[in-house]
This record gives structure tokens, sequence and C-alpha cells, in this order.
């Protein structure tokens, strides 16, 4: 049990739309991960949250008021009013206008920002949004079954008192939208592992797409081939990662785990186990660093379902048991083997040498030596805050960790309750502004102790 | 072994016949050294060792023959097989060419380095012998079960190969953009050199292969212009989908700069302590559950307690146990129960009270009538997974997302099973399996074939070449509908550049006049006869003139064995 709060969005609602007949995007894999979540148990050690709903102001944050105005008023009622606009948002096969589409964006941007919101507060330590990271979304037009960007709405939140974001990206295609966003600065490093070649989607992605203007040597891309599997992902992923933390010392990350990147996928080409996969989240996990996890990708939705249930587990620290829980209501979904981590089946060859990927992490080092050179305002600026918490925690990792979690623990009953409120009446309610201080006092005393020792 | 001396190649065209090889020597080379190399020729090399000999980087070389349709001679050639069993290429014997797979990883990285935006490709023999080569790129080798080595290919269409109002449209497209103006494309020789990339792949036997090109990608037409239309270079803009019929841009994205793309950042705010920051987390959410707030075994016996109250209402309600286990293990049970305990503050006791007064919420048994399944399966038989359809037109009074999420929990029950079975043998729901081309016939028109064709040429001596006027060739072809009559090396240009009216056409022209300029031409017949004859002799025809190049070319290296022998 590491003493993490993990809070977890999931509004019921969400898994309840449809792309349209023969779409491969299903928002339906949410539920059936969710039901994964509720039967493993999971949600004992989650603060669970149905979550805001994000509104125009929030989406018109990153979009276009324009599009965004399309968005809230097209459905398929009206869709033939909107012909003009819908070459112009690129809304046409990929993106459908389906059902509640504006209801579905609402929610799982929402999501994402709250989580963000939440962790700017420290009200916890990593957030999860299964529904969220749906990374292709511009600014202007959506883009691979993407309408809103709601990780680039919620990184916008967090730099409000994050001076540096690292955005990781392990969805099997590129994460363009988020590194056009944030293409020309360096307060946001944008970090894709994904296949690349052959006009696989987005075509972006290059290693050699690496920022721009203050944003140069701040978008690293890794470009993979089809077939990759743990043991050649692990070898770029953790090198990779763990020099993107020592050059840019982010203070915070945001990890997308779009699981299309498993083997077996519909769309997908790349033959990772959800072990793999789930090894990823682990070991961005132990940075200790205040962490948003999202969704994105994933188009065989019980493998989705899998995948998100087993990475779950893995942020609260929790050993699951391989068989499927069997009063799921989705137990037949996971037919024949019913287990949590089916064998691989690798349909394609690992198209990625060893030398290959040797000389990837080799170019990859070399442009991040370039961020370290790089004069920067904000690099010096900042407290070297993130850093030290870490190095602490490092420290008084065996017992001091437990103390806390087990104070974490007493407190967090009441605690919560008042939490949420304590922002709200800040003025009026003495009574709970009091109990609220003393409980952030306490705890900043036990920071400040376990510092010293 | 007479019509080996008939066999001509053309100085100037000679050239073309690999890209590889540095051809610009050919024709001076002298005959003398032709001659050496033509003795080792294929009917000797059979006392090569066959077999599996290992080379010093692990690398293993095995002799291959592929039979060739219509044709007592196999081609041979070597298959070079890497330590983990992967064919990474592969060498034609009779033309010695050294055939790679284009998507070989280290290769594709070396590519980028080098910022090399080209795709090396391949000829193959198309089935139709009047039709020139089929252009496409080597995606990998490997062996099929009778032992054969294949490759399997991605083609590029010619645009003799799309339907031909699809590439209308796209010359009328491209004629409007341009308002008319003259295009890259108005130059027949540039315009026969576009091809259309396309995600189809098939497999065959490597002896279709008909030796390298090379085709280069540009984003649009105007950048054509670079395009230096030289032997066996092409070029592409376009992908062709042969299953819709449709030209479409290539999606290569691009990550593009300025206002309308990227985010604006907020300020940074670092110095505002966390209770001072604005946001208001409770203004927004809605707290579903408080870990640790109740004891695991505590919740535990809440839960089985909550469960059986479940099982027995619905028990009570349906009548039958299976409706009480039902109602027990459904999700919602355990999500109303957990609801429950948190709006109650925790508190079991108060929590179970509440339960009792509502311990399931409405299933689907409830909420779906019979008569609304009925109606939900017609919907879906008529409109497909299209829910919004459904709903409008049979289910007004339900939401959409109901219809989404009965549909997931009913589609792997008993009942879907059998109404799955009852449609699954209409085909729509299958999906096509791509048609592969038909299979190709490795035909060229050789000596014996060719026999039959047309009664005008009896006397193979009284053949000319409509291109080059030559009336000594190798083989003779008929292309296209009006079955002109080519020699052996202008139908392999022709073949692969499908261009043929480089120079003058002179079809309706008479013989004696067409003799009369032939003495003009660059003759071919400097080459010694000689030479030729013993260079060529049993060897497979259309291969000649390739192997003629790799003979001269790797003469270094076989000349010890043509002593020998």
């Amino acid at each position: 049990m590491g003493g993490k709060t993990v809070a977890y969005f999931y509004d019921p609602d969400v898994g309840n739309f449809h792309y349209g007949p023969g779409h491969p995007m299903k928002p339906h894999r949410l539920s059936i991960t969710h039901s994964l979540v509720l039967h493993y148990g999971l949600y004992k050690k989650l603060q669970i949250y149905r979550p805001y709903r994000a509104n125009f102001h929030d989406m018109t944050r990153f979009h276009s008021e324009e599009y965004i105005d399309f968005l809230m008023r097209v459905s398929p009622q009206n869709v033939q009013n909107f012909t003009k606009n819908l070459g112009q948002f690129n809304m046409a096969d990929d993106c459908p206008v389906f059902d509640g589409l504006y209801d579905f964006c609402s929610m799982y941007t929402g999501a994402s920002l709250e989580g963000a919101v939440k962790l700017n507060h420290n009200c916890c330590d990593v957030a999860v949004n299964w529904s969220g990271g749906l990374h292709h979304a511009k600014k202007f037009e959506a883009s691979g079954f993407c309408y809103v960007n709601d990780i680039v709405i919620a990184i916008l939140e967090m730099l409000k008192y994050h001076p540096r974001v690292l955005y990781i990206d392990i969805d099997i295609h590129h994460g363009d939208g988020v590194q056009e966003a944030f293409y020309l600065t360096d307060r946001v490093m944008t970090v894709s592992f994904h296949k690349y070649g052959n006009y696989f989607f987005p075509g972006t992605g290059d290693m050699f797409e690496i920022g721009h203007e203050s944003g140069r040597y701040y978008s690293v891309n890794v470009p993979l081939k089809e077939g990759i599997d743990d043991s050649s992902y692990t070898q770029v992923f953790k090198p990779v990662i763990e020099a993107v933390i020592e050059f840019y010392r982010p203070t915070a990350i945001v990890l997308q785990c779009g699981a299309d990147s498993l083997s077996g996928d519909r769309l997908g080409c790349f033959s990772l186990s959800t072990k793999g996969h789930g090894e990823c989240v682990n070991f961005t996990k132990k940075f200790g660093l205040p962490l948003l996890v999202l969704g994105g990708g994933g188009y065989t939705p019980r493998n989705v379902a899998r995948c998100w249930a087993y990475e779950t587990g893995l942020l609260v620290d929790t050993d699951m048991p391989t068989e499927i829980p069997y009063n799921t209501e989705y137990f037949q979904y996971f037919a024949p083997d019913f287990s949590l981590h089916p064998e691989v089946i690798t349909r394609q060859e690992n198209g990625n040498s060893r030398q290959y990927l040797e000389a990837i992490v080799k170019h990859v080092y070399d442009n991040l030596r370039m961020v370290q050179q790089a004069p920067s305002v904000q690099m010096q600026d900042v407290p070297r805050d993130g850093m030290s918490i870490k190095e602490e925690e490092h420290e008084l990792d065996p017992d001091a960790r437990l103390h806390m979690s087990e104070e974490d623990k007493r407190i967090e009953p009441d605690n919560e309750f008042y939490d949420g409120e304590k922002d709200n009446d800040k003025d009026e309610d003495t009574e709970f502004n009091t109990t609220s201080s003393t409980t952030t006092t306490t705890t900043t005393t036990t920071t400040t102790t376990t510092t010293k020792n | 072994m007479t019509l080996d001396q008939d066999k001509v190649v053309k100085g100037d065209n000679g050239g073309e016949a690999d890209c590889d090889t540095p051809s610009e020597s050919q024709p001076s080379s002298t005959p003398s050294s032709s001659s050496d190399s033509s003795s080792v020729s294929i009917p000797h090399s059979s006392v090569l060792v066959l077999g599996s000999p290992k080379n010093s980087e692990g690398t293993v070389i095995e002799e291959v023959m592929t039979a060739v349709v219509g044709k007592k001679q196999s081609v041979r050639g070597q298959a070079f097989r890497a330590v983990n069993g992967v064919y990474v290429s592969y060498l034609c014997k009779d033309d010695n060419i050294f055939y790679h797979p284009g998507g070989m990883p280290m290769f594709d990285f070396l590519k980028v380095v080098l910022d090399i935006h080209h795709v090396d490709s391949v000829y193959i023999e198309s089935k139709h012998a009047d039709q020139p080569f089929l252009v496409c790129s080597i995606l990998k080798f490997r062996k099929s079960k009778r032992d054969t080595l294949m490759v399997n290919i991605k083609w590029f269409y010619r645009p003799s190969e799309v339907p031909e109002t699809v590439y209308q449209r796209l010359a009328q497209d491209r004629n409007t953009e341009n308002n008319n103006k003259s295009l890259v494309t108005d130059d027949p020789v540039i315009k026969s050199r576009e091809l259309f990339i396309s995600d189809a792949t098939d497999t065959y036997p490597v002896s279709v292969l008909r030796g390298l090109c090379r085709v280069d990608h540009y984003s649009d037409i105007h950048s054509v212009r670079d395009f230096n239309p030289e032997d066996n270079s092409f070029f592409y803009i376009l992908q062709y989908d042969p299953q819709t019929k449709e030209l479409t841009s290539i999606t290569r994205g691009e990550i593009r700069v300025g206002p309308s793309y990227q985010a604006e950042l907020p300020e940074y705010r670092g110095n505002v302590v966390v209770d001072e920051r604005p946001e208001v987390c409770a203004e927004w959410e809605e707290q579903r559950w408080v870990p640790g707030a109740s004891l695991d075994t505590d919740l535990l016996m809440y839960l089985r307690a909550a469960r059986s109250m479940a099982a027995f209402a619905g028990l009570c309600d349906g009548g039958s146990t299976t409706d009480g286990c039902n109602a027990a293990s459904r999700d919602d049970t355990t999500i109303n129960a957990l609801e429950m305990l948190h709006n109650s503050d925790y508190d079991h006791g108060k929590a179970l009270q509440a339960l009792v007064k509502c311990p399931v919420p409405d299933g689907i048994e409830k909420k779906w009538s019979e008569d609304e399944r009925k109606r939900f399966k017609k919907g879906l038989r008529k409109y497909g997974k299209d829910f919004f359809q459904i709903r409008k037109n049979l289910l007004p009074h339900k939401k959409t997302g109901e219809l989404v999420s009965f549909y997931y929990l009913w589609k792997k029950t008993p009942a879907a099973a059998s109404y799955f079975s009852h449609n699954c043998h209409s085909s729509k729901f299958l999906r096509q399996i791509r048609t592969p081309r038909a299979p190709l016939t490795t035909s060229s028109v050789s000596e014996k074939d060719n026999d039959s064709d047309d009664s005008d040429y009896k006397d193979q001596q009284d053949y000319c070449c409509l291109h080059c006027y030559t009336t000594s060739s190798s083989d003779w072809y008929q292309i296209g509908k009006d079955k002109r009559l080519l020699c052996y090396e202008c139908h392999v240009h022709f073949k692969r550049s499908k261009e043929i009216s480089t120079r003058h056409w002179v079809a309706r022209q008479s013989r004696a006049n067409i003799l009369d300029i032939m003495e003009e031409c660059p003759t071919p017949d400097r080459w010694t006869q000689d030479a030729r004859t013993a260079r060529y002799s049993a060897s497979p025809a259309p291969k000649n003139v390739r192997q003629e190049n790799v003979l001269q070319v790797n003469e270094a290296v076989m000349s010890p064995e043509v002593e020998a022998d």
C-alpha cells in the first residue's frame, strides 16, 4: 500500500455513446473497464468522482470558438445544414457527427480538467480519467476520432501552477494534437512513442520533429516499427523517460495510455501485453510527481478494459488475480480465457531491430542534452521543489512513507468531506476553515519533519 | 539455338536494362569480355554446389529454383537468409539483380538519416504479356509451403490500371485547379511516369521479378517539376484505393506552426499558495466514493447484506432463484449499494436501512419490455448499429444512450446469440476479403508461343520493330490494341516506362521505307554475332539483356570458373 491518493473519474453515461455503425472507436469500452475496476474491488482504494462537465468556456481555452460552437449545435438531425462546416472542421469519416457528441466531449474533457485542478490543489497524487486522452484533436478541427483535446485543456490548467509539465504518450498513434499545441513552448515537453512509417496515421511523429523556436528540443518523438514486443518497448521507454526526467525536471506528468499499442488491437500493429503496457504506467508513477493518467485509443474493447483495469490496480498498488471476476456483467466479453493477461498472439514480426532502437535512444539523448544547455528562464526561476520532494521520498522510503500513508488514512475520511468545502467557504465558514487549515498545517509539518530526518 | 543469332542488343537501350549496374560502359565493352562471360552461362553453372554455404556474417545463402509457367527452364537465384530466419534479400542469377525488401528497419532508418524520399521498387511481369510490367515495392520474402521462394509486394498502380473515369476526373481537377495553364503532366513522358501508391498487397513467386526501379514521392503536382524522368524512375503523388476505386491524397501529416495551431499558455503563478488558488473543486465535483472510510471487512459484510437483499427482492419479483441471482450479481446492485453507503456517510446501518426501501435499481428486464426488445432487434436488422436511426424510427421514447447500453449487455446473452446466428449468413455482415489480383502467369511471348499469333509475320526474318526498325531480335512482341510489333529491347523499354513514342512512329510506313531508315539508325549489329550466340544459348529469352549486363559486371568474380570450364 503506497500512500498515494488516487482520484478516479467516471461518468456512468460516458460509455453509452456510439460513433456509428462500423466505427472502431467504441466508448462502451469505458463501461466495461469500470465494471472490472468495480469487481476487482479497486474502488475501495479510489476517490471516485462523477466528473464535472466541461462547458463552452473550458473548451475554448484551447479550441477556436467557431469550432466549439459548431460542436455544440451540430447533431445527426441537423447535420445537413452544416455541410460546409463538416469539411472545414474535418468532420468526415473518422470523426462522424453522432447523437450526444457534445455531451460526450464535455464529459471526457470535464473529467480531465477536474483531474488537473485536483492535482493543482494537492487533493490527490494521481488522477485517472480513462475516458480522456483524445490526443489528435486540433485547435480548429477534429481529427482521428478526437473532437476536443482534453489533454491540452488539462495541461493548460496545470501550467497555471506548474512551471514544466511532461506529457508522455504510449498510444500507438502519434500524439500530434498535443505536440502541435505546445510545439513552440518549453513549458511542456511532449514525448510520444508510436508507430511511424508507411503513412500510418497521422503521418507525423518523425524523430526529427523536435519543436520550434523556444520549443526546440521540447518535442521528443520515438518512431517505432510494427510488432514491437514488451522487452523492446521497455528497452526504449525506460531510458528515454529517465533521461527526459533527468534533463527536463518536470513538476507534473500527464500520461496518455492509449491501449491500441496492445497486441491484437483492431487498428494497432504492436505486440505489447497488458503487463508490458502497464509497466510503462508503473515506471512513470515511480517518479512520484503529480500524475494525470488518461485513456486514449484502443479498439478491441475487451483488451482495453483489461489493460486499463490492470493499470488502475497498479496505480493503487493492488495485486489483481488473473481471473476476471465472475460477477462482472461483461464476463462473457472475456471468453474464452477469462484472464486479465491473455496470451500475446504475435501477428507480426518485431520490425524493430536492437540497433534501430539503440540509434533512436541515442538520438533522443543527443537532443535532450541540448535541453540542458539551452538557456531557459523557466528552468532557473523555479525553486527545485519537484526535485527535492522526490529526493526526500527516496531517502525516507521505507518507514517514513508508511508513516505518512497511515496518517493520511486516518485523516482522510473526515478530511475529504471538508476538503472540498474548505475552498468553497473560505470567508464565511470559520469552523471549517480552521479545521482545514489545521489539517494542512499538520501535513506541512509532517513533510518538514520528514525532510529534517 | 538458331534463334539466338537474331538477338540484338540496342546500344542506346541497353543501359536501361538494369538501373543498378553501370550500364554506360556497356556498348563499348568489348566483345571479347562478353564472350568470356558467356562461358559461365546457365548450362554450366549447374556445377555450382547447391546447398546452404554459410558466409562469415552468419547469413545463409540458399540456392533457389523457381519454376516459370510455360517454360521448361526455372529461374535460378540465391536467397539470403539472416540468422533469425528472415530472408533479407534475393539474387536473381539470370540478371544478377539483388532484390531487397524496401521496408527493412535499418534501411528505413538510414533513409531518414540520409533524407531519401524515394521508394525502392521493382518491376514484375504482368499476366497480360502485351501490358507493361507492373510496379510494386517488396515487403518481404518468404518460403511457401512448397518451398518456393515467394515475394510479398505492395502495388503501385499505373494510370492505365485505374478506371479511366477516375483518372480522367483527376486530369480535369488538375486542369481546373491550375486554371488550364500548362502542367508538368502535359509532357507525355512525365505523364507516363506517374504512379499511384496503394495499400494492396500480393504474394508471388520470385520468378516474376523483372528488375529494379525507383519511385519518388512528391507532395503536389507542382513539385513534380523537380522530377527527372530518367530510365526506371517514376513518381507518385496520390494514393489509389482499389476497393473504393478512389484516388486520395496521402495523409502525410505535418505539424503546423502559427496562432491557429498552438495553444495560448496561461501565466505561471507558482507563488500562489495551494489554498489560495481560485479554482474550486467542490463546485465541480460530485464525489461518489471515499477510500478508507469504511473498513474492508465491514464493507464486505455490507455488500453481502446488500446483495442478499437484492437477491431476495429479485426472487420475489421474478419468482425463480435465477432471477434472484441475477439481481444480486448485477453491476447496478453493487454500485447502488456503494452509493447508498457513501450517501449515508459510511454509516452501514443507515445505508442498509435505506437499501431496504430500494434494494435493486431497475435493470434491463424492467426497463425493456418485450415489445421494445422486438423493435430493437428489428431496428438492428434494418439500420445496423446506427442506434440513432433505431431510436428515431422505432423507439422514440428512449434515449440513444439507453439503446447503446442495452445493446452491449444484450449482445452476449443467449437471446442475442440466436439473433446473430439467424443473421450471420447474410453476407453484408462479413467483411469482403480483398480479392487479390489474378495470379500472374509469367509470360513473355517466347519464340514458340508467338508462332500462332499472326500470319502476317510468318517469316521471322521479315519482322521489323516499329520503334527502332531493327529486323533482328531475340524475341518479338505485340503490344496494345493495334498489335504493334516490337523487338525485345523496345518491348522491355515499353514494359517499364510505357513509352514507345520517344522516336518517330512509323507504323504505316512501307517495309522498304523502314529498311531505309534502318540504315541510319545505330544498328545493334555492331555486337558480334558469335558473342551473343554463345552468351544466350539456352537461357530464357526475356532475361537475356539483363543477364548480359550482369555477366559483365561479374566477370572478375566468375572468371576463374570460366577458365576452369
